[in-house]
């Protein structure tokens, strides 16, 4: 993957927005579902290198932000902060390990979900509805890890599949 | 270069979150641009997903009236007495409601609209209508279902509007128990199920009451069904009941919904 301004990338964004805010919905349990645009962002840190992810993070940010109510940018900005730290995490990944990818993932949606907590409600939270809001960002991380093989497996297909990855022995 | 790109991207967040912060109609505006745009392909992903559910509810139908025919046609005669028996209950009401000389609420005014997106934050529970203020929808406008409230509207765009469900935790709706008529506050609490909280200790409340909106505000009309309660405990301070609220509505199957325009002639 070379470039990030293209036809399919857009687009790939475009489709991946309408499904997380139309479609996804029909296939929620319990009030949760996951999200592609989070899959998006991880894709591209195991696959396209660490300068593309920041700028994947803030598209995808911004778009979840148009897509919900509230204010403009908030989304992009924790996505934009955690973006380095799962390019780091990633680098630091030495040797392959059996489920690593599935762990990253789920690392990093579940941070992205408890931060977006955290400044949603500045401290003001009552104690009662801490651990329903952490079950149900749990849940949305477990189910969003869970479509991770299937997701990356059309990206590909979409994009082609491409020799430019981080590390030749992440597979 | 790539690497002063890359802070440069931090940067334009932050100015982004600054600007709609500091300027909240540039905010509501670039929103309803967005909504706008957005609108014909969020529709098409709608249909998609509607599509999705018929087919769940009607597998789901398939194989469960498959299993319990026996039983639905037992239940469908019992219904037909029960049916009988209301009719005459529902005459008599209508004599005694003539001679104690009560007025009955006039038709309202309401607008049918589909439900074409919801809000991608896990916790919040708000839906996006395929209407706006082109079809006369304004904001506060209750919306309703067959089997209650669903909620109220809280933004509107010129052909789309934003609605918040009674599940969200913002949500607030002034409501009445049925038989003890004890007033209380419906909250969402960000589940499945709501909070009936400032309950008086000495209310005679039941669990298996309906509760419905009181009126209370003029933004609910009076005697919207909201839902049963499931249990009742008392409140973290001891001065008041709580009640756990279950919804008349299943909020997981929102797919068309009315919005009420006109208020009953009182």
């Amino acid at each position: 993957m070379h470039r990030l301004v293209s036809a399919k990338v857009i687009l790939y964004f475009i489709l991946l927005a309408v499904l997380d805010g139309s479609v996804m919905p029909a296939f929620q349990i319990r009030s949760t579902y996951p999200s592609l645009l989070y899959l998006f962002i991880c894709y591209a840190a195991f696959e396209w290198g660490a300068t593309k992810t920041v700028y994947v993070a803030f598209w995808a940010g911004l778009l979840r932000d148009l897509l919900g109510g509230g204010l403009i940018g908030l989304d992009a900005i924790l996505l934009v902060v955690l973006a380095p730290a799962l390019d780091f995490l990633i680098q630091k990944m030495e040797r392959q390990l059996p489920g690593i990818h599935f762990i990253i993932t789920f690392l990093f949606v579940f941070c992205a979900g408890a931060l977006r907590l955290l400044v949603s409600y500045a401290g003001e939270l009552p104690p009662s509805f801490v651990g329903n809001y952490l079950g149900m960002i749990t849940m949305t991380a477990l189910y969003t890890t869970a479509l991770l093989p299937l997701f990356n497996f059309l990206t590909d297909r979409w994009f082609g599949h491409s020799a430019a990855r981080q590390y030749e022995l992440f597979r | 270069m790539r690497r002063w790109r890359s802070y440069y991207f931090f940067g334009v967040p932050v100015v982004v979150l600054i600007v709609s912060f500091q300027y909240p109609r540039v905010n509501e505006s670039v929103h309803s641009v967005f909504s706008t745009l957005a609108r014909p392909a969020v529709v098409l992903g709608s249909s998609v997903r509607d599509g999705l559910y018929a087919i769940r509810y009607q597998s789901g139908n398939f194989l469960d009236a498959v299993g319990k025919q026996r039983e639905y046609l037992a239940r469908i005669q019992e219904l037909e007495g029960q049916l009988v028996r209301f009719r005459e209950m529902d005459r008599e009401n209508q004599r005694l409601k003539k001679l104690l000389n009560f007025s009955l609420p006039l038709a309202t005014r309401t607008i049918g609209v589909r439900v074409i997106g919801e809000d991608v934050t896990p916790w919040k529970k708000i839906v996006l209508l395929d209407k706006g203020s082109r079809n006369d929808l304004k904001k506060d406008m209750a919306v309703v279902v067959p089997e209650g409230l669903v909620g109220r509207i809280l933004e509107v765009e010129p052909y789309t509007a934003h609605t918040i469900l009674l599940l969200d935790p913002d949500s607030r709706v002034s409501a009445l128990t049925a038989t003890s008529r004890a007033q209380g506050i419906v909250a969402g609490i960000g589940t499945d199920k709501l909070q009936m909280k400032y309950l008086a200790l000495d209310a005679e409340i039941e669990v298996g009451e309906d509760v419905t909106t009181s009126g209370i505000g003029s933004v609910f009309p009076k005697g919207l069904q909201i839902g049963k309660i499931e249990a009742i405990e008392r409140d973290s301070d001891g001065l008041h009941l709580l009640a756990l609220v279950k919804p008349a509505v299943s909020f997981s199957k929102l797919e068309e919904v009315l919005c009420i325009v006109s208020s009953p002639q009182k």
